[in-house]
């Protein structure tokens, strides 16, 4: 079930006991422009910090290759562009940004982010994993890409993404998200594939019998 | 000769040029203020000044035939001499692009210095030392470019412009940054001339002084034994107060360095609250002996008395008379009173000057010291009713992993941003008392990983201070 924007309003603005059954976006800088009335969802904005891929001597990008881990960081530029300056998007270039928002989901609610359709018609693609758990903290991150044919100023504080709420039926109580994208501040490369995945899929062939 | 004065002309165009280019290479760079370009603005100006003046004389026949070649080169020196300088200002920019700082923290400091120091340009910079520093700037300026040919470069210097240095490699580590408030006490002690007030209150221990003059003349005469004659002769008299006249200088010196940082300990602590006295501590420890004094700078045990002093002092103003010591939580009372006591005891013997200088720094003078800084303040500091306000809830936040950028009423349905100096406070809190209970949120993840944990921390405080900034800023807007 999608929780309205009403009754979003009335989640965040309901005290809870306990601060981790809450459920917090920070900041909202416009209410109204936000959490329309009659919608579904909120207005999430781009946030300052970006990871732009740069052009390296590595031949591929192996997530079976034990050095992964310590080859990655090398591979991103990390960039803070503060509101009012703006970060150009060229067509076919791909870019890590983030939410301006913090959220924090409660063990009931779980959401999914995706894109606003207006920068969608311009060719902006904006978030390609777009659920997110309950009992998760921090900014979300997007994965930008321009698809269309001319390059695109992007602006930190621009609504770009918009977050509908989900209930979830039967919460775990007590659990909840314990990724290794949990409390991210800014954009995330994450592990495509966890340890024991990665050494199950690595002795496949090995163990043919 | 005129052939080597063409080519000296052109050499320094060359240098102009050089400087030139390099200023448009960092003009292209993303700066988090707008106060490096301020600087680097008056770098161009000044480059094109000396540009411009070398060309009149390169195209200036008639100079060549009245100057004597002397003449002439002195007058292309005074153009040229300015290069140098100019040069090593841009050592000041370096270091403040948004990829070597923590971007999101510069604008809320420049804010904060602003509040204190109306109208003054701050750059923020990260340098490979492990050290904060802080350089005044606009004197300095004005006293280099005092000519007339530079009059109109000064008209837009900044008031009050200063440089303030933070280690590299530290840069992520924002608790640490509350360090910065003792280099924004050195301005405020210099606008406010506190020197000049709180330097004479120190009185010199005369009979210590005369021991050392009359061990240095002792040593000066080979080994004789001075110090049982009933009268000294003639020449060993106008020794003995020529050396004491030396030492007293030295003395008076070190003190004037002495009550400078002590001062801006004190505004660290007005500025930061107990932050301050923990990021000193977490610090200093590491990389200082506690007892060890300078000649620019008092132990860190003098300077952790000091600060004690204004923290466990009741401030005037509160209705239930309370001082920080107090309301710490029990952890953090337990840390304080550990390093108190620490910095109380009696260490190693000091260089004699040294220990004739801590001797004059009384605990009177400490409590003058005090009572001036918050006098200074004009009652903005951070105060205890604020530290009981906000802590707890903003420390709740935190445990759970939400950056404590703002405090809800829920009521009113409204929210209230959180300012830096309570954000960095609750931070600071949490890393003293409530560490295990934030570290649990990644037991997963990192396992007892104390390293990772403290990075996340100070990442979530960035974040806060971040959006509260953001928040701030969109709020002011609105409403202008």
């Amino acid at each position: 079930m999608i929780e309205p924007s009403d009754r979003l309003e009335e989640l965040i603005f309901s005290k809870q006991e306990n601060t981790r059954e809450q459920l917090i976006i920070t900041p909202i800088l416009n209410w109204k422009g936000q959490v329309k009335k009659g919608s579904a969802s909120v207005d999430l904005r781009l946030g300052c910090s970006f990871r732009i891929p740069k052009k390296s001597r590595l031949t591929d990008f192996n997530p079976l290759d034990a050095d992964y881990d310590r080859k990655r960081p090398g591979l991103q530029d990390e960039l803070y562009i503060g509101i009012g300056d703006y970060l150009v998007l060229h067509p076919r270039q791909f870019v890590l940004g983030n939410t301006l928002e913090y959220i924090h989901l409660p063990s009931d609610l779980a959401a999914y982010v995706i894109g606003r359709s207006s920068w969608g018609r311009e060719g902006l693609v904006i978030a390609t994993a777009t659920g997110v758990h309950p009992g998760y903290s921090g900014v979300l991150t997007l994965e930008l890409t321009n698809l269309g044919e001319i390059p695109l100023k992007l602006y930190p504080g621009i609504t770009i993404a918009q977050l509908f709420i989900h209930r979830v039926n039967a919460p775990h109580k007590g659990g909840g998200d314990h990724s290794f994208f949990l409390g991210s501040t800014r954009p995330e490369s994450g592990k495509p594939i966890s340890d024991e995945d990665i050494f199950k899929i690595r002795k496949f062939n090995e163990s043919e019998t | 000769m005129e052939e080597v004065l063409s080519q000296t002309i052109d050499y320094a165009r060359e240098r102009c040029h050089a400087l030139s280019k390099e200023i448009e290479n960092l003009e292209q760079k993303i700066y988090p203020t707008a106060s490096p370009k301020t600087l680097l603005l008056f770098i161009k100006e000044g480059n094109e000044i000396i540009r411009s003046n070398l060309d009149k004389i390169k195209k200036d026949t008639e100079l060549y035939e009245t100057l004597t070649s002397e003449e002439l080169e002195q007058k292309v020196k005074r153009f040229c001499k300015f290069l140098p300088y100019l040069c090593n200002l841009l050592e000041y920019i370096e270091g403040s692009e948004v990829q070597n700082t923590p971007a999101a923290l510069i604008r809320p400091l420049k804010r904060l210095v602003r509040h204190y120091l109306l109208n003054s340009e701050i750059i923020f910079r990260s340098y490979s030392q492990l050290n904060y520093s802080f350089a005044p700037l606009t004197e300095r300026l004005r006293k280099v470019f005092s000519g007339e040919i530079f009059k109109s470069l000064l008209e837009g210097l900044p008031e009050f412009f200063a440089v303030v240095s933070f280690p590299k490699v530290e840069s992520n580590y924002v608790l640490l940054h509350c360090m910065v408030g003792h280099e924004i006490g050195h301005g405020l002690y210099q606008e406010k001339n506190l020197g000049e007030v709180l330097i004479p209150l120190v009185t010199i221990d005369k009979s210590a002084l005369d021991q050392i003059a009359k061990v240095i003349i002792e040593t000066e005469s080979q080994g004789q034994d001075v110090s049982g004659k009933q009268q000294l002769s003639e020449t060993e008299l106008g020794e003995s107060l020529r050396v004491k006249e030396l030492l007293t200088k030295l003395i008076n010196k070190v003190i004037g360095n002495w009550v400078e940082e002590l001062a801006a300990d004190a505004f660290g602590i007005c500025i930061f609250g107990p932050a301050y006295f923990f990021a000193f501590i977490n610090f200093v420890s590491a990389i200082q002996l506690l007892r060890s004094s300078s000649y620019t700078h008092p132990s860190p045990s003098i300077r952790m008395k000091l600060m004690w002093h204004l923290l466990k002092s009741d401030q005037k103003d509160s209705a239930d008379s309370l001082s920080f010591e107090r309301i710490f939580e029990d952890k953090t009372k337990d840390f304080v009173q550990q390093w108190v006591k620490v910095a109380s005891k009696e260490g190693p013997p000091l260089h004699p000057i040294y220990d004739i200088v801590e001797k004059s720094i009384t605990p009177i003078i400490i409590c003058h010291i005090c009572s001036k800084v918050i006098e200074g303040m004009n009652g903005s500091e951070y105060t205890i009713q604020k530290y009981q306000k906000n802590i707890s809830t903003l420390c709740d936040l935190i445990k759970n992993l939400i950056p404590p950028n703002e405090m809800v009423d829920f009521k009113q349905k409204k929210t209230t941003s959180s300012d830096v100096v309570s954000i960095l406070n609750a931070g600071w809190e949490v890393y003293l008392s409530f560490m295990d209970e934030f570290s649990k949120n990644f037991e997963v993840v990192y396992k007892d990983n104390k390293i990772e944990c403290d990075k996340k921390l100070n990442e979530l405080l960035l974040k806060a201070i971040e959006l509260s900034e953001i928040k701030t800023r969109w709020d002011e807007i609105k409403n202008d």
